[in-house]
């Protein structure tokens, strides 16, 4: 799923950076701690771990 | 009588750290002997069967499941675990980590609630990191891949398509990174400066930053590449574009790359457009001593090196004592968290013209072979704890320390073994206190080899390292500026009558 | 053909320019015309009376002898099985109804009409709480209760109705919000904005005192008299939005007891089903799971719309009710449920989630991917016929309906 409208600055180096973690909860800790911006993924393998949906999902993405 | 109980949570899944403190946690409950939560896969079965605790109930589970096993001294004790750990595994915020941080499902909705968001820390199963990284691309933010075990088409792939979007990604297998001076992934807290940095090895850019600290600089960024970037099927992709990025920024005024030796025709690339910029370079290709520089590039063979030729003089000057005489066997062990301080080892033990074996072997060094059980080791030995094999279904060192105990507790039993040499990696990722662990156990051993570590880390990182190298000092551990010097310690400690090679 | 995202971005914005309005109140026989003799509407996906539960079971036998189509409920049962009476799903007809929700010609409808759109929903009115027929009650009382309010309520209601001119309900429903309401579980607020609005025109259509009290009397003592409208009013501003080529967002969720089915805009008027789920929740005095009916009912059309569960964090009361957890984590049932969504409803606000609006539109793609199910704040019937509701709670959709309704929707774009 594309979010065209999802502005964002290209600038790695710029500014300090707002991290999506998505994955070991440590580091979304560990960023929040340092004050800085940090949203967290739960993440969990997609469909459940059903590698038939997973890949409907995967190419209906294109669509 | 023992009993196993096991049980099983379908379609569940649950981050390795997680699972891990929860599994801790279960463990330490009155009657339990031993407890692992675990995701269903076959490798981990087997490590659940080898511990003596998998059951038939797990037989059916998938890796997309979770298995809760665990062995009790009786049956009202296992139940009464088995009741917390479902509790726990429904509430991990009630394990009572720091801040809880505000989460969502996904990335899009995370997206929501940061919209101003501009990079995606990848730290999923390798096989699923793929996607994600695309979705992130997609999305518009840069990605910092911590995860390995990723196809290397797949990373050429994801470099290209990435690079077409002037978005970075760093990684697969990209430990550290800190922007802003913002750590990300395992990384330390070091001071602003004007010295930028590109490395395909995190804990190299750990030493180096530290090293580069503690003479009293700065850094403005340090960006991972991830292992493979200088392998021909990526082309440098990711280095190149850091290169770019640190050229740019007016902050940078020299410029630090740390790598294993690239292929030629990489090396080239990179090296073309190094001559290309105004700013001075230092370039570590670990081991590597003939290296056609341009002009505006120094070479350094170790980690130390670098850091020395950045900062203008030495970068830690370790007054380092005559270290007492080996009381017993003249081989050296080394049991390493980080993979390219193992490296930097053997490096400066085939420089001084000694042989040596290990895991993962630099070129010159032997290989170790896998069945280390019952295999007497003759010769100087280092290890790469971090190595795929040891951290297959079990955290790596630098998250838990205890993961270097069993093969701690060999080498201090084993009458060959005259020297230990360890590494001890701080920052933020890290373990609150690895030098306590290390201390508290070597306090169990009366008879011991010399010991001899660095500490790599700052004052100002989670685990200040002046309090963790007091530790190790109070424990009898010697502790070095740096793992370089601690190598160098531990050969000078062999005596001059070694046969070198 | 649009991308699924633009087609789920029509979606939402067709729900989100829908106008409720109540408008009337009719015999289903005029509403319904294709509503023949011995024609049985029921809620959820469709069943026959082999495969219906107890209380399912109950309602038909006592519909069938309210409608004069059996002797007594023996006889009814008779009937049933010897397949006398043709069973269809309310949805068939445009119209829904609560529990075992059966329409039949002669009970009185109200109207729903989407202004927006020019369609119509329906549902019977609520008849109170305790023993009734949508817990599968059949007595003498019920059925005496049901010609009251076929002969006297309904006909009273919709002169009430047609003289107010219409009660706009999506200004309604956006007070009951601020008030406390989700508009399932909690229906209080509405109800009582509702009967505020009608009465005036209650007493000025009504044929004598003693009709009026009757009225205000039922409508006044009954929490959940609102349930019934704000069912009609989800079908309303649901149906416009089926039949959208590669919208994956859900048109309908609906259970009769044994099945849950649930309908997709670019699969049409296919039903996905799979077997109800126990709800989960708090029991009243004197009952428990062992006394618990499977899921039931066209209600889930309001989560549908992104009220019920979805807006639980309008309503911190109800968590509490249907032993959900804290009140003061209500909040975070919604924004699970934002995460499964197409976008948030700006006119339907929550004060305590700094006025963010209900997440609508439930797009199965990522039901499926997160697998978080929609979660519906339910009733819980007894699973004999006419004891009642027994507790409250929460049930969640299964997740196979989202996962048979995606292999499905791929194919009609092409993709195995």
């Amino acid at each position: 799923m594309t979010e065209k409208d999802h502005d964002v600055s290209r600038d790695l180096l710029g500014a300090p950076p707002r991290v999506i973690n998505i994955g070991l909860e440590i580091f979304a800790v560990n960023l929040a701690d340092q004050g800085a911006q940090v949203a967290h993924v739960r993440w969990s393998p997609p469909a459940g771990g059903n590698a038939h949906l997973a890949g409907l999902l995967e190419k209906l993405q294109r669509k | 009588m023992s009993v196993i109980l096991n049980e099983v949570r379908r379609a569940t899944y649950l981050d390795s750290i997680v699972l891990m403190r929860i599994s801790r946690q279960i463990a330490a409950l009155p009657g339990i002997e031993e407890a692992g939560l675990i995701i269903g896969t076959p490798a981990n079965k087997e490590i659940l069967r080898d511990a003596g605790i998998l059951g038939p109930e797990s037989d059916g589970a998938e890796p997309s499941d979770l298995i809760l096993a665990l062995r009790a001294s009786d049956a009202l004790a296992g139940e009464a675990a088995l009741a917390e750990a479902r509790r726990l595994i429904d509430h991990p915020s009630a394990l009572g980590a720091a801040a809880a941080v505000e989460s969502s499902r996904t990335m899009r909705a995370a997206i929501k609630r940061l919209p101003a968001a501009n990079l995606a820390l990848i730290s999923v199963p390798g096989d699923f990191a793929v996607a994600e990284a695309h979705k992130a691309l997609e999305l518009g933010l840069h990605a910092m891949i911590f995860s390995d075990n990723v196809p290397l088409d797949d990373e050429a792939a994801l470099k290209r398509k990435a690079r077409e979007r002037g978005l970075f990604v760093m990684g697969p297998d990209c430990g550290t990174a800190i922007i802003g001076g913002v750590p990300l992934g395992f990384a330390n807290v070091v001071p602003q400066g004007d010295i930028g940095i590109i490395g395909a090895s995190g804990t190299g850019i750990q030493e180096v930053s530290c090293l580069i600290a503690r003479a009293g600089r700065g850094i403005t960024h340090a960006l991972g590449t991830g292992g493979r970037d200088l392998k021909a099927e990526v082309g440098a992709i990711t280095t190149l574009m850091a290169i770019d990025a640190l050229d740019a920024d007016d902050r940078t005024r020299h410029i630090v790359l740390i790598s294993k030796p690239p292929a030629e025709s990489v090396a080239r690339l990179v090296l073309d457009r190094v001559a290309k910029s105004a700013k001075p370079f230092t370039i570590c290709f670990l081991g590597a001593s003939d290296v056609a520089l341009p002009a505006n590039a120094r070479a350094a063979a170790t980690l130390k090196a670098t850091a020395d030729i950045v900062v203008g003089g030495s970068a830690a000057s370790w007054a380092q004592q005559p270290l007492p005489g080996l009381g017993r066997g003249g081989l050296v062990r080394g049991l390493f968290a980080g993979g390219t301080l193992c490296s930097e080892a053997q490096i400066i033990f085939r420089q001084a013209g000694l042989a040596v074996m290990s895991n993962v072997p630099v070129p010159g060094a032997s290989a170790i072979g896998r069945a280390q059980d019952g295999q007497v080791l003759t010769d100087h030995v280092m290890i790469d704890l971090g190595d795929d094999e040891f951290t297959r279904g079990r955290p790596h060192p630098m998250f838990e320390p205890g993961v270097r105990d069993g093969p701690l507790a060999e080498a201090l039993a084993d009458p060959g073994v005259g020297i230990i040499l360890l590494d001890i990696v701080l920052g933020y990722g890290g373990h609150p206190d690895p030098a306590g662990h290390l201390a508290a156990f070597l306090g169990r051993w009366e008879h011991r080899p010399l010991i001899v570590a660095s500490v790599t880390g700052t004052d100002a990182d989670p685990q200040p390292r002046n309090a963790q190298v007091e530790t190790l000092a109070a424990a009898g551990v010697i502790v070095a500026d740096s793992n370089a010097e601690a190598t160098e310690a531990a050969i000078a400690a062999l005596g001059p009558s070694l046969d070198r090679a | 053909m649009q991308t699924i995202d633009q087609a789920n971005q029509e979606a939402l914005r067709r729900i989100l320019a829908g106008d409720p309005v109540l408008v009337d109140v009719v015999p289903a026989s005029q509403a319904i015309p294709d509503l023949a003799d011995r024609m049985i509407l029921h809620a959820g996906p469709p069943i026959g009376w082999d495969r219906m539960c107890g209380p399912m079971r109950g309602a038909v036998m006592g519909i069938a002898v309210f409608e004069g189509w059996a002797k007594d409920l023996d006889d009814a049962a008779k009937h049933a099985a010897a397949g006398s009476f043709a069973f269809h799903p309310n949805h068939h007809f445009g119209a829904v109804g609560p529990m075992t929700g059966l329409t039949t010609a002669s009970q009185p409808l109200m109207v729903v009409e989407n202004k927006t759109f020019g369609n119509r929903a329906y549902c019977a009115i609520n008849e109170g709480l305790g023993k009734v027929m949508r817990f599968g009650g059949n007595d003498a009382d019920v059925l005496t209760r049901l010609r009251w309010i076929r002969e006297v309520l309904g006909p009273a209601l919709g002169r009430a109705i047609r003289e107010s001119g219409g009660i706009p309900l999506k200004p309604l429903i956006a007070r009951g919000l601020t008030m406390g309401d989700e508009m399932h579980q909690r229906n209080v607020a509405c109800s009582s904005l509702l009967l505020r609005q009608l009465a005036p025109s209650l007493a000025r259509t009504s044929k004598d005192a003693g009709e009026l009290v009757a009225c205000l009397d039922f409508i006044g003592r009954n929490d959940q008299f609102f349930l019934n409208i704000a069912m009609a009013m989800g079908k309303a501003l649901a149906d416009p939005v089926r039949d959208i080529a590669a919208s994956s967002v859900v048109t309908a969720m609906s259970r009769n007891g044994t099945d849950f089915g649930i309908r997709v805009s670019g699969t049409g008027d296919r039903w996905f089903t799979a077997p109800v789920e126990m709800p989960v929740g708090i029991y009243f005095p004197g009952f428990s799971e062992k006394d618990a009916n499977p899921d039931m009912g066209d209600s889930a059309i309001v989560e549908t719309v992104g009220l019920g569960g979805f807006a639980m964090a309008a309503a911190p009361a109800v968590v509490g009710y249907i032993g959900a957890g804290r009140a003061s984590e209500a909040a975070v049932f919604t924004r699970s449920m934002a995460e499964i969504a197409v976008g948030p409803n700006p006119a339907w606000t929550i004060p305590a989630m700094d006025f963010a609006g209900v997440p609508t539109g439930i797009d199965i793609r990522l039901v499926v991917e997160t697998g978080l199910a929609p979660i519906i704040n339910t009733g819980i019937a007894h699973r004999e016929p006419g004891v009642g509701q027994v507790g409250a709670g929460i049930v969640k959709a299964p997740l196979r309906c989202f996962q048979d309704a995606l292999v499905a929707f791929a194919e009609t774009l092409g993709v195995e």
